[in-house]
């Protein structure tokens, strides 16, 4: 006999969710509703450490928990990439988004940035919240995965909409910059920085210039005491 | 380097990286989030020019400069309290060199809110102060009533990601009064005008200063939306022995 937690899944994500154990023996999937929450136990329970779930989105022609498609049949993009839920932690994961997708693929991450850059004067804003699907992300939903437990006994998985990401990359370079998760195995988001703009315009630049010429000539009189 | 002149002519598209300072630019930066959270070793990939180099951001710090096409950038993980931040530049950031705002958002760790910030409100009835000569005896006493303090500071996260600072200073004071105690015949050296009578609205000083500052704003980096100060009509009436009496003080 063993005793092991019992796992608690809390949707708080926005949306129904699938969740399945990120294992190859395993086929059974489990729909939990947005608001609800279910019990968890795994379905090939390892010895190891290594006892990962995995979540999706229910695509377009599932609506409950008996027209879900089979495991066998679903591509591995649409899954969360796997991780772990015996251990209190509190991480982000990206699934696939079923709005949006895969039509505007076509369009490149840098359109993303020039809208951006541009939307300072022009509300023409696409990325309303980084973890939105959009260009910059390929199209993926971000959801934050809390592990937590009250008492020991029941461990909590809580899955909400993140508000702040893990990182922010920020290029303060005029070189074009590509970003990405080194050596890994399952689905990897190339992320592109684009290089820091000059703000000021030409005549502001020259007075700039003045002031920091003037500026340099005062430090350098200082330094040889004159 | 080369003449001055010669440089005035490239224009916007192909800039020279060591004409700029930071706060002469403006950048984009992009959220980033593991891909797979269940590696031990995660590690970051940069790519500049086609030249790949691996970085450990879980730690804060400086890391390992990246050198491509004999120029070298810097990079940098910092904690912002909301998020860890890796920065490319193209000089190394100075040590100490902590903008307020990361100052302050370190301060409050990291927490699920959009926003976060500081509300004080203090207020004191009243301040005594006396001034007494060698004898001692009491030349002045200066009083002043009802203080109230406030500052607020909110730093809220926008949805394009960039961090917006607000802050609001407030102080009123609603009488200052000088008391002459050597004589009878002007007891009072300085008041205002209202705070003579009983039932006065105004505060005799009010000082209110609110600023805002933008990330994305970075030429203007932070904005003085008010200050305002009001002074309302005082009394002021000195005699010569009160005057004399404080400079023997000093002698």
């Amino acid at each position: 006999m063993t005793f092991v937690p019992r796992y608690v899944i809390v949707n708080q994500a926005g949306k129904p969710l699938i969740v399945t154990q990120a294992n190859e023996k395993t086929t059974k999937q489990h729909w939990v509703e947005y608001k609800t929450s279910m019990v968890y136990y795994f379905e090939n329970k390892s010895s190891g450490s290594d006892n990962f779930i995995k979540i999706r989105q229910p695509l377009a022609t599932e609506h409950s928990e008996s027209d879900m498609v089979d495991l066998s049949q679903l591509d591995k993009d649409v899954w969360s990439s796997r991780f772990d839920i015996e251990n209190y932690a509190d991480f982000q994961v990206s699934i696939m988004s079923q709005q949006d997708y895969p039509n505007h693929l076509s369009q490149t991450i840098q359109d993303v940035h020039i809208n951006r850059s541009a939307s300072s004067t022009s509300n023409a804003l696409i990325v309303s919240n980084w973890h939105e699907p959009s260009k910059l992300n390929n199209f993926r939903q971000y959801l934050k995965v809390t592990v937590t437990s009250e008492d020991e006994a029941t461990i909590y998985i809580i899955l909400t909409k993140p508000t702040m990401p893990e990182y922010r990359v920020n290029n303060y370079t005029f070189r074009n910059i590509d970003f990405y998760m080194d050596k890994i195995k399952g689905y990897r988001i190339h992320r592109y920085c684009l290089p820091a703009t000059v703000v000021k315009s030409k005549l502001e630049r020259i007075n700039y210039r003045i002031h920091r010429d003037g500026r340099s000539r005062r430090r350098i009189r200082r330094l040889v005491g004159v | 380097m080369t003449g001055d002149q010669g440089d005035e002519s490239e224009d916007s598209l192909e800039y020279d990286e060591d004409d700029y300072e930071e706060n002469e630019i403006k950048t984009t930066p992009v959220p980033f989030v593991w891909d797979d959270q269940t590696y031990d070793d995660k590690k970051l990939v940069l790519k500049i020019n086609g030249k790949k180099q691996s970085y450990d951001i879980s730690t804060i710090g400086k890391k390992a400069p990246f050198s491509v096409d004999k120029k070298q950038y810097y990079i940098e993980v910092i904690s912002t309290g909301y998020f860890r931040e890796v920065e490319i530049r193209k000089t190394p950031k100075k040590d100490g060199e902590v903008s307020s705002r990361d100052k302050f958002a370190s301060m409050i760790f990291a927490s699920l809110e959009r926003s976060n910030g500081l509300d004080l409100k203090a207020k004191f009835l009243g301040i005594g102060l006396s001034v007494v000569d060698f004898e001692p005896k009491e030349l002045i006493y200066l009083s002043i009533f009802k203080i109230s303090f406030s500052i607020f500071r909110e730093t809220t996260l926008i949805d394009t990601g960039e961090l917006e600072d607000q802050e609001e200073l407030n102080l009123n004071i609603d009488n200052i009064q000088i008391d002459n105690m050597m004589s009878l015949d002007s007891p009072i050296v300085f008041t205002s005008e209202e705070g003579l009578s009983l039932n006065k609205e105004t505060p005799f000083i009010q000082i209110k200063v609110s600023k805002s500052s933008n990330e994305q704003k970075q030429q203007s980096n932070v904005k003085i939306d008010a200050i305002q100060l009001k002074i309302q009509t005082m009394m002021l009436e000195v005699d010569t022995g009160i005057i004399s009496a404080i400079v023997s003080i000093h002698k």
